[in-house]
């Protein structure tokens, strides 16, 4: 099925409800097989089983792409078809009516994969832990909360790894810089060195890549000279050193927010089996998302509101705003070369009209405002400013 | 032995799949059936009287012949449109104030674009607020008029009260912090918390403005689950219900409508009002001038929201303890800050207690040769 067949109008109610229904039947008879008893991939929490090939419904191949059908994930063939009837559903609608109708959709999807989630860690506490609850939880949490936060030595090695810092730096300045970096993109060997904190193999680096810039557009436009150059190759390893820094509190702030999250589906482990043993298991895929909401909402403010979080996230704040500045510094000088405006003389250019605008303001006040307008019983001022032309803005 | 969590079989499963499946299919339907235009907002007949660069002065038409004679001005935060006090037919804060006879102004802050990186609070409060209510004055004929500020906007009223007192006859703050370390423990303000640990000058010195987005994002993880999924799973309640779901855009517009901030407004609100608190200790200065709320000497009316996770009711109720003057009067509603603006409970009764309040404190302001309501 083609995309303009997809979104060729809003299909009636029963077209929509019968794809969303196929839809789901897919990810039920994927899901009731994955959380099965004798399905080993279950017991051993390897994923699920292959969701089918839309059996629900004979025509739903026909009107919506099943191509991967045969993926072992039941949720993105559900998650595909569903969309697939969505954007058929709400083809021309406002945007914001998209938007919701995909939050929707995200938000039942939710229920399901916490049902999975809840079902794949029971399965994986009474295999492993010859039922005993507490015993059980505690090894399940624990694996939780390795799979969410990971091991803290990884994510501190993965941040030192200077030289995969440095390949990610040059692609995020080739968004902002564009072609400028294409110059950087050649690092030869020696970022190894650089990478364990020399910068004057940095500095080399960016000697070396700038006789690429002078050989070509440099000679058009006539090249700086020598020293702008180093200058340039400070900046561009400053610009580093703050990459790495906020790629370092990224992590930082990941994991805290992977604790917090695995400390949320504790908890709503936890709730389910107070109310297991209170002999009120949840009884609806809709309870179940209920509880969720409120055990994790709990949960996760809390962490929210701990000042620890909150230094966390202000440190990542932080060294994301100074790279920022950073990289700003480094495409001002870009621009100055080209005669182009950078962001910092826009924003002086802009403080110079605040400044007169101000002023402006100051004098129409000044003007407008009779001087016995404070006094008692005297007569009111003019309006300050002027009369506006009316209608709302957008 | 681990009981089982869930009663759920595979046919219930099956059955409760279909039927969300159906009320999923019904509503994103009915969703696409909606007009752009059966979103629109701000309803109340209203009229431009009056801008400066972004900011725009309104005026609601009246809809009762006999108005109270001294106008009332709503100032709004700079952070969210002013439109949620006239969100639709019903849940208007204006509507309601209107049928009683308050000749309603609104200040619009507009949507600050780069070059208003460097306006300050100093623009904003003995700037456009000044001449707001300076404007109001002109047409009503009143030395003092009547001044409502909500949440942020509430905060800056309470400095212009502190600046111009003879200027405000009645001062209502609405859901309003004053002491931003008021609260603590597990009920804190999340934003209290989080600006503490903010470097503002990076932010702002980074961004300039302040992203409306950036704002949004720490206001849904007030509670992310219940405003990122829940709220959205809730529409398959609506069964269709075209109205239920306009109402639900609405909100949903309104919500993330968000102007960016601009950058050194934001920065010295952030740093001298959220991290110092100076407010409180009389250290704020704007354009020069110190803020000392000892200078609100005209009765107040603080309105907040025992439920309110953005300003927790320690912040706002801590102005008690500040102001000067000996007519304080407080009023809450069992609600969250949002519920404030919407909620038909609040919104049946909120109106009243505005105007009985000011009713009661009607004695005739200082008449002018060209006084009476427009």
């Amino acid at each position: 099925m083609s995309q303009d067949q997809a979104t060729a109008g809003a299909p009636p109610a029963a077209d929509l409800f019968a794809a969303w229904q196929a839809a789901q039947a897919e990810w039920l008879r994927a899901w009731t097989d994955w959380a099965s008893p004798s399905s080993a991939a279950s017991a051993a929490g390897q994923g699920a089983a292959p969701p089918g090939d839309g059996a629900g419904d004979p025509d739903v191949g026909s009107r919506y792409d099943t191509s991967d059908a045969t993926s072992p994930d039941p949720f993105a063939m559900w998650q595909r078809l569903a969309r697939q009837a969505l954007e058929r559903a709400t083809a021309g609608a406002d945007p914001l009516v998209r938007d919701v109708s995909h939050r929707l959709l995200d938000a039942q999807q939710m229920s399901l994969r916490v049902a999975g989630v809840m079902a794949h860690a029971w399965r994986s506490m009474a295999a492993g832990q010859g039922g005993d609850p507490a015993s059980a939880f505690t090894a399940w949490a624990e694996q939780l909360r390795q799979s969410a936060v990971g091991a803290p030595e990884q994510a501190a090695a993965a941040a030192d790894d200077m030289a995969a810092q440095w390949r990610a730096y040059l692609e995020a300045l080739q968004r902002t810089v564009g072609p400028w970096a294409e110059a950087f993109t050649s690092a030869p060997d020696r970022v190894g060195r650089a990478a364990a904190g020399d910068r004057t193999q940095l500095g080399e680096i960016m000697r070396l890549n700038w006789d690429a810039w002078e050989r070509s557009v440099g000679r058009i436009v006539e090249s700086p000279s020598l020293g702008f150059t180093r200058e340039l190759d400070e900046k561009v390893i400053d610009g580093f050193e703050t990459w790495v820094a906020y790629r370092r509190a990224v992590g930082e702030y990941q994991m805290v927010l992977g604790q917090a999250w695995a400390d949320a589906a504790e908890a709503m482990a936890h709730a389910l089996l107070e109310r297991a043993e209170a002999g009120k298991p949840v009884g609806s895929l809709r309870d179940l998302g209920t509880l969720w909401t409120e055990v994790a909402d709990g949960v996760l403010e809390a962490a929210f509101r701990s000042e620890g979080y909150a230094q966390v996230q202000g440190r990542m704040v932080t060294a994301a705003m100074r790279y920022r500045m950073a990289e700003r510094t480094l495409v001002g000088t870009f621009l100055k070369m080209t005669d182009i405006p950078s962001r910092t003389e826009l924003d002086e250019a802009f403080q110079e009209i605040y400044a007169l605008r101000r002023e402006l303001r100051a004098l129409r006040r000044e003007l407008g405002v009779r001087r016995d307008f404070e006094r008692p019983g005297s007569a009111v001022a003019p309006a300050p400013g002027r009369p506006a032309e009316g209608g709302e803005r957008p | 032995m681990i009981p089982p969590f869930t009663t759920i079989t595979p046919d219930g499963l099956a059955r409760e799949l279909a039927e969300l499946g159906r009320q999923g299919a019904a509503a994103v339907e009915a969703l696409s059936r909606i007009d752009a235009d059966a979103i629109e907002v701000g309803f109340s007949p209203k009229e431009a009287v009056w801008s400066s660069e972004r900011v725009t002065l309104y005026r609601y038409t009246p809809v009762v012949a006999s108005l109270r004679p001294v106008p009332l001005l709503i100032s709004y935060a700079l952070v969210n449109r002013p439109y949620m006090v006239d969100l639709q037919p019903g849940r208007s804060l204006v509507e309601s104030l209107l049928a009683l006879g308050v000749d309603v102004y609104l200040v619009d802050w507009g949507y600050p674009t780069r070059a208003d990186r460097w306006l300050t609070l100093d623009d904003y409060i003995n700037g456009y607020l000044n001449d707001c209510v300076d404007v109001i004055r002109a047409r009503s004929g009143q030395a003092a008029i009547d001044l409502l500020g909500i949440c942020q906007g509430g905060t800056f009223s309470m400095c212009y009260a502190a600046l111009e007192p003879h200027k405000v006859r009645n001062l209502i703050t609405m859901v309003a912090p004053v002491d931003f370390h008021a609260d603590a423990g597990p009920d804190c303000g999340l934003l209290n918390v989080w600006a503490r640990h903010m470097d503002i000058d990076a932010m702002v010195d980074a961004l300039g403005n302040i992203p409306g987005d950036f704002m949004n994002f720490g206001f849904v993880l007030l509670k992310p689950l219940q405003l990122n999924v829940a709220k959205y799973a809730s529409l398959v309640d609506a069964g269709g219900d075209e109205r239920a779901l306009v109402n639900f855009l609405r909100m949903e517009k309104w919500i993330f409508d968000s102007p960016d901030q601009a950058g050194e407004a934001y920065r010295q609100f952030l740093k001298d009002f959220y991290q110092a608190n100076k407010l409180i200790k009389g250290e704020v200065e704007i354009g020069g001038r110190r803020v000392d709320l000892a200078n609100v000497t005209m009765p107040v009316l603080n309105v907040y929201a025992e439920l309110d996770h953005l300003v927790p009711p320690a912040c706002s109720r801590a102005l008690a303890h500040h102001v000067g003057t000996a007519d304080y009067t407080e009023r809450s509603f069992p609600v969250g800050h949002i519920g404030m603006y919407v909620s038909g409970k609040v919104q049946k009764t909120l109106p009243a207690t505005l105007v009985d309040w000011l009713d009661a404190r009607s004695t005739p302001s200082t008449p002018t040769p060209t006084g009476g309501a427009s």
